[in-house]
């Protein structure tokens, strides 16, 4: 078990870096002029160069080749700075010159303040109809599941926030224009629970009766069991790991909230934050949010890993 | 000896079977209309495409002379509706033909060749998975946006607008199609028929193409519907941001931009035209998409 | 109950799966009657129909299938007519069933013994403890050593005959009066299938159950069986007593069968097997559906237009064959007491498949 955490964390690790690599590489060496961004097209060119000084992007981009090639030629390039910054979340932003680690302290709460509780809804409205419908096979219950959920999926979120908005501006005015009251907060969930019950019920449908299927639910059938039994006392605990990991891989992207629906209802999160700096290139902001987001996702499926090894009794008693 | 998954006769087989089946063909007929439209639109209307404003039209519902509506600028609704077929179609189908091969071709290889390759492959499937999507998508864009490939020839790549929406979206979905048709490449490689293969002497890129890729064939047909319809909602929320194809040209998401605050004033006809155009769309792909998984689906089809 | 009444009577049989390419009859018009403390074996080639035929008595015949006609009878009681409540009592309660692959027939996340006490408590109204200690005792009566611990075990850490073991004491946790054993042994290695037989055949014994026991191999049926049924193409082709279908097997394709085993020390030069292959059920031959196969019946022209009916060769032995010897003469009400109960009815019904 020792040996197999450090094969994962060791993948881990080079994930990380490639994550760091490819946001490099991004934002640093095809961006362009980053000061574009940030100084009037008429500023001199000391304005620019100062720019660069205080940011660090005068400096190479991997290894300064006019001194001798020891590690102090790679401490001193932007790679490294880019890193450090990120790791430590001491990155500052171009824009606000406020500290990543302060940002996401302030934001992440209302990120979090949405999609957590859109998640556990969802899921569990999702599971809870999928197995209605596996109950209901072959029945109209089963039909009109399968065939709204169909429909739903192919709603863009889009539409399910602007029509959202409208029905409660009909029935709840005060709650329809943005967060304000941090009450109206159940508006955009129960748009976000809404948006993802067609894919999320369709997904559990198909897993469950991939599981239904399975001899031993015909064993337990012909033990006299009735089909609600097989289906929550055996089919279930089965079609738990699958179904577990992934809202455990849905986790680390929680952190970023919905863009769309921050940007739409003016909730004051990381979604948000992350699409501005992109448009604003405030690539201190922008590598220090995607690591984040890459240490969760890689955490999540060590997490995953473990999840599988500690419940599954074919794992766990090798 | 195991035979293989996509024989020429499952293919054939799951041929008719779709032919038979009438909502396999209604969803193919919308999605030809569709076509039909995008070509029209793209031929017909394209030149005619107003610059200019019509104020004394704008805002109005539904009537004889402009069947769906007008916009806030007097432009028919129903012209950007068209419009807006042409440059969704255009994204789904150039998205998912360069994503699909590409999965295919590097998931076949990291699962067939394995280790170091298959290292490097899923490393680069892991880095870029831990990014989300949007993310991937809107940072690809936002690094191109100035960059214009092959400047100055007739083979001129403005990857700032739909080229880079196109190269940014199936930069981003390769992944899916990869790690399936990877796993499924591993189960090949332990195959009796590449056994044989490579008892008779043949190489490693022979095997690959003659046997690894016909056999996952399938997954990528299935991928590409998936694939459709996952560009066309992605360019729908781009275009939505303001980051999608061209800013002059209409699309859906533009539109659903532009009419994002009408719906709360009564006018839904511009709204309703962008939504109910991908709604039919996407739910067609998507019925066919499923249609088709069960017709390539080796198992299915016995008693 | 006498012992000659039949615990099951299965009366013409059909099941018709609704596949993409039609309708399929997996089960045509079989008959046949186990009696308790006797076992009564079904044998035939994969995909002949046995499966289906015992899924039939157990109404757990998966969709696309559904029993269309017959009566199952079970201990005088139609089976086929009760409602989905009262059926799920007789399934474990009344009718224990052993599948053949306890690797996938028992559930991988749950205990052993933790799934042969919801076997009893489906059916006993007994507490927790209780049901666990009757668990382990029947753990114990199916030959599984240690049954304590075994209890606590997963079915992936038994081996194929100690999960066999614990198929057979969850199918008989809630003492029903007869159990099906579909293939209970074609998974397991020789001499393991030899320790279940004997298991099954000691429990039989000892409890006055009747076993269905369905397989395709001969030997098993040499071994277990008092009375026999062979299926062919979803038809019953020939039933009798295990001795006389042994030593005078009436029907060609028994005979093939039968000629198919090979025997230690038969010096024979090469296997026997019989030509061509079993039919496609959803476009099945006319008349006799052996006759493409049948040396006998190749060329015979009744052989290939009407279906034979069951017709007895000798008593208690009957046969579905127009080569059949015999006196050839349908059962008549004189011989009551020799054929089994099903008689009167399995002829109206063959009856009414001569026409197809």
């Amino acid at each position: 078990m020792g040996a197999f955490i450090l094969r994962r964390l060791g993948q881990a690790v080079l994930t990380v870096g490639g994550v760091m690599l490819v946001t490099f590489v991004l934002f640093r060496v095809v961006a362009g002029d980053i000061s574009a961004n940030y100084l009037s097209p008429d500023a001199p060119p000391e304005a620019r160069e100062r720019f660069y000084r205080r940011h660090g992007l005068d400096r190479p981009l991997l290894v300064d080749t006019s001194k001798p090639i020891t590690s102090a030629a790679f401490w001193d390039s932007q790679f490294t700075r880019h890193v450090i910054d990120s790791v430590t979340f001491r990155a500052t932003s171009y824009a606000t010159g406020q500290s990543v680690g302060r940002t996401i302290i302030e934001r992440a709460p209302y990120s979090l303040a949405l999609t957590m509780p859109a998640m556990a809804l969802g899921w569990l409205i999702a599971l809870a109809l999928a197995l209605l419908t596996a109950r209901c096979r072959d029945t109209w219950v089963d039909r009109l599941g399968v065939v709204a959920a169909t429909a739903g999926m192919c709603i863009p979120l889009l539409a399910y926030m602007i029509v959202g908005q409208w029905l409660v501006f009909r029935v709840a005015p005060g709650a329809a224009w943005g967060v304000r009251h941090a009450g109206n907060i159940y508006v955009p969930v129960a748009i976000a629970v809404l948006a993802s019950l067609g894919g999320n019920v369709r997904l559990y449908r198909t897993i469950i009766l991939e599981e239904i299927s399975r001899d031993y639910v015909r064993t337990a059938r012909a033990k006299g069991a009735t089909m609600s039994r097989a289906l929550l006392g055996h089919v279930l605990p089965n079609c738990a790991l699958p179904i577990l990991t992934q809202l455990v891989m849905a986790i680390p992207f929680l952190v970023m909230g919905s863009l769309l629906l921050e940007s739409f209802f003016g909730i004051p999160g990381l979604g948000g934050q992350l699409v501005a700096s992109i448009s604003r290139r405030d690539v201190p902001i922008v590598t220090a949010l995607t690591f984040l987001t890459a240490l969760l996702y890689v955490a999540g499926l060590l997490a995953t890993d473990i999840l599988y090894a500690v419940s599954d009794p074919r794992v766990r008693l090798k | 000896m195991n035979r293989p998954a996509t024989t020429r006769s499952l293919r054939r087989r799951a041929g008719r079977k779709l032919v038979r089946s009438p909502m396999a063909m209604a969803c193919a007929g919308v999605i030809a209309l569709y076509v039909a439209a995008a070509v029209f639109a793209a031929f017909a209307l394209t030149p005619r495409w107003p610059t200019s404003h019509d104020y004394a039209r704008a805002n109005q519902p539904p009537s004889l002379a402009a069947p769906l509506g007008t916009d806030a600028f007097g432009r028919s609704v129903l012209t950007k509706t068209l419009l807006g077929a042409k440059v969704s179609l255009t994204v789904g189908l150039v998205t998912n033909v360069i994503a699909i091969p590409l999965g295919m071709v590097l998931g076949a290889a990291a699962g067939y060749y394995g280790r170091r390759l298959d290292d490097v492959v899923m490393w680069l499937v892991a880095t870029l998975a831990a990014i989300p999507g949007i993310v991937r998508v809107i940072a690809l864009k936002f690094a191109f946006a100035d960059t214009v490939l092959l400047d100055g020839t007739p083979l001129r790549l403005d990857l700032g607008g739909m080229v880079g929406v196109c190269v940014a979206l199936s930069l981003t979905f390769w992944i899916g199609t990869c790690r399936l048709v990877r796993a499924e490449a591993m189960k090949i490689r332990q195959s009796d028929y590449v056994l044989a293969a490579r008892a008779a002497g043949r190489s490693g890129p022979g095997i690959l193409f003659a046997h690894v890729l016909p056999n996952v064939m399938h997954i990528g047909v299935v991928n590409f519907s998936l694939g459709f319809v996952a560009a066309v909602m992605a360019e729908v929320v781009l275009s939505y941001l303001g980051i999608g194809v061209a800013v002059g040209a209409p699309s859906w998401g533009s539109m659903i931009n532009a009419a994002r605050s009408d719906l709360i004033v009564g006018r839904w006809w511009e709204l309703t035209a962008a939504v109910g155009a991908i709604f039919v769309l996407v739910l067609a792909m998507d019925l066919l998409g499923d249609r088709l998984r069960n017709a390539l689906d080796p198992k299915a089809g016995k008693a | 109950m006498t012992d000659r009444t039949p615990l099951l009577n299965v009366r013409d049989l059909r099941t018709v799966f609704d596949t993409d390419s039609g309708p399929v009859c997996a089960v045509d018009g079989v008959s046949f009657a186990v009696r308790p403390g006797r076992t009564f074996a079904l044998v035939g080639e994969s995909g002949c129909g046995k499966t289906a035929t015992a899924l039939s008595v157990l109404g757990l015949v998966p969709p696309p299938g559904r029993v269309t006609a017959g009566r199952v009878e079970l201990a005088g009681e139609d089976l086929l007519a009760l409602g989905e409540r009262r059926m799920r009592a007789v399934r474990g309660g009344r009718i224990g069933m052993v599948f053949q692959e306890p690797a996938t027939a028992l559930n991988p996340v749950f205990a052993c013994g933790r799934q042969v006490v919801e076997a009893i408590r489906l059916h006993r109204r007994v507490g927790a403890r209780r049901a666990k200690a009757t668990a382990i005792d029947m753990l114990a009566r199916a030959g599984v050593d240690d049954p304590t611990r075994r209890a606590k075990q997963y079915p992936h850490q038994l081996s194929g005959g100690l999960r066999q073991r614990v198929m057979i004491a969850m199918a008989l946790a809630a003492g029903p009066e007869l159990l099906i054993a579909d293939e209970p042994t074609t998974a397991l290695d020789v001499t393991t299938q030899w320790r279940i037989l004997r298991l099954l055949r000691d429990l039989r014994n000892s409890d006055g159950l009747g076993v269905l026991l369905i397989t395709h191999d001969l030997a098993v049926v040499a071994d277990s069986a008092d009375s026999v049924g062979v299926m062919y193409a979803g038809q019953l082709v020939e039933t009798a007593d295990a001795g006389a279908m042994f030593a005078e097997p009436a029907h060609p394709y028994t005979r093939g069968l039968l000629s198919c085993a090979a025997r230690l020390g038969d010096g024979r030069g090469r296997f026997a097997a019989i030509a061509g292959a079993p039919p496609d059920l959803s476009a099945p031959p006319s008349g006799c559906r052996f006759h493409p196969r049948c040396p006998a019946g190749r060329d015979d022209q009744r052989c290939s237009s009407a279906r034979p009916p069951l017709r007895t060769v000798s008593p208690g032995h009957w046969c579905a064959c127009w080569q059949c010897s015999g006196d050839g003469a349908n059962a008549s009400a004189s011989r009551r007491s020799e054929r089994p109960a099903a008689q009167p009815d399995r002829r109206r019904g063959q009856e009414h498949t001569d026409d197809t």
